[in-house]
């Protein structure tokens, strides 16, 4: 075995994944190759700090998940509310606007107790513009309607959701108690027959 | 039971199933984690993350890959969400120097090694995790990943360089720990 093929293989020998026959060649060749030696050395003693900085053992609670993702399940849902209360002003208000544009407030009179205001529909002069206009408020309308539907329907999916975890969540708290319980029964039962052990010894 | 199988029950309403995907996957998910960011203290969260996102995504896997394939992907998105939440670390060569002879005990090696190993590239950081901690072979992460085995060789070749000169600089070495 020449030096390129024992530097290829002396991770595998460091983690004993090679066959014994050829393990068995790559120390040959370290014993009688100073330079490769070196290098077995260097990759062991970074193979080693690699594998002590192990990662911490971690507990994940399933019942944290259900939690959380209620949680997560009820925010959305709020931001989809405040959306759709958003869209519905926006839409209110394009609808103002269009209508401002076919209305004037004209101020009359002198007198400021006398001032009254009277609204005075704008003549049209295109009647081809007021019926786009009147379509354009219909399906702004329509659009209006869409969202709001969807957003019910979005609220009530949500809301089977949450129903969902929230069940999930007390049959996982009744299983811990049920298995706390039984724990308990267990630990007592060991404790007589301790109790019941010791009175036998004693003389 | 296979974790296709136990994905098909927990989708068909036995959550009992999603619990056992927990426990057989946290501790290999927390392995890849604290390679990715090196920080121990962020690998519970992070691991909460990625099966709340589990969770989540129930309805929306699909078994076009593998699980653990899915789940990686899903793993490797909140370490890069974490990452992008992140304060950049101090980079080791601000360092005071010589490290060493301050404090030469494992403690500080182990740390450095896991710092050394969050500043490299992505890709050096998970050849590391899966060859090193995982223990799979090169031909396993080629198939995995779907990156040639030869391209996963150098990369473990240049992270294992990475290491070894970096560690050097700092004082560190085989002589010196046999002493």
């Amino acid at each position: 075995m020449n030096c390129k093929e024992a530097k290829s293989r002396l991770v595998d020998l460091i983690q004993n994944e090679l066959a014994p026959e050829v393990a068995h060649s790559v120390h040959a060749h370290l014993a009688q190759c100073p330079t490769c030696q070196k290098d077995y050395a260097e990759m062991q003693f970074v193979l080693e700090s690699v594998r002590r900085t192990q990662a911490p053992s971690v507990q994940i609670e399933p019942a944290e998940i259900y939690q959380q993702a209620a949680s997560h399940a009820e925010q959305q849902s709020r931001h989809w509310r405040r959306v759709s209360c958003a869209l519905g002003l926006l839409a209110a208000s394009f609808l103002i606007a269009f209508l401002s544009r076919n209305v004037e407030v004209r101020w009359t009179g002198s007198d400021p107790a006398l001032t009254r205001t009277v609204i005075v529909e704008k003549e049209s002069a295109d009647t081809e513009q007021v019926r786009k206009q009147q379509e354009q408020i219909h399906h702004l309308m329509e659009l209006t309607q869409a969202l709001a539907d969807e957003q019910q329907r979005r609220e009530v999916e949500h809301q089977q959701e949450l129903a969902e975890l929230r069940a999930h969540v007390q049959e996982t708290q009744q299983e811990s108690i049920q298995w706390r319980a039984q724990m308990e029964r267990q630990f007592a039962g060991l404790y007589q027959l301790y109790l019941v052990r010791k009175k036998g010894d004693l003389p | 039971m296979d974790d296709a199988e136990l994905m098909q029950r927990w989708q068909s309403g036995d959550r009992s199933a999603f619990e056992v995907l927990i426990q057989r996957w946290q501790q290999p998910i927390a392995r890849f984690l604290f390679r990715l960011t090196g920080e121990a203290e962020l690998t519970q969260d992070l691991a909460q993350e990625v099966f709340l996102r589990v969770y989540q995504a129930q309805q929306s896997y699909h078994e076009n890959g593998t699980f653990a394939a899915w789940l990686y992907r899903i793993a490797l998105n909140v370490a890069r969400d974490s990452a992008r939440r992140q304060k950049p670390t101090v980079p080791l060569s601000l360092y005071p120097e010589p490290i060493r002879e301050e404090d030469p005990d494992q403690l500080e090696l182990r740390t450095l090694v896991a710092q050394i190993i969050s500043e490299m590239p992505e890709e050096l950081r998970l050849v590391i995790h899966l060859r090193l901690d995982e223990r799979r072979n090169f031909e396993e992460i080629a198939r995995q990943t779907g990156t040639a085995a030869s391209t996963w060789k150098s990369r473990f070749s240049r992270a294992m360089e990475t290491l070894r000169s970096r560690l050097q600089q700092l004082g560190y070495g085989p002589e010196e720990t046999t002493s």
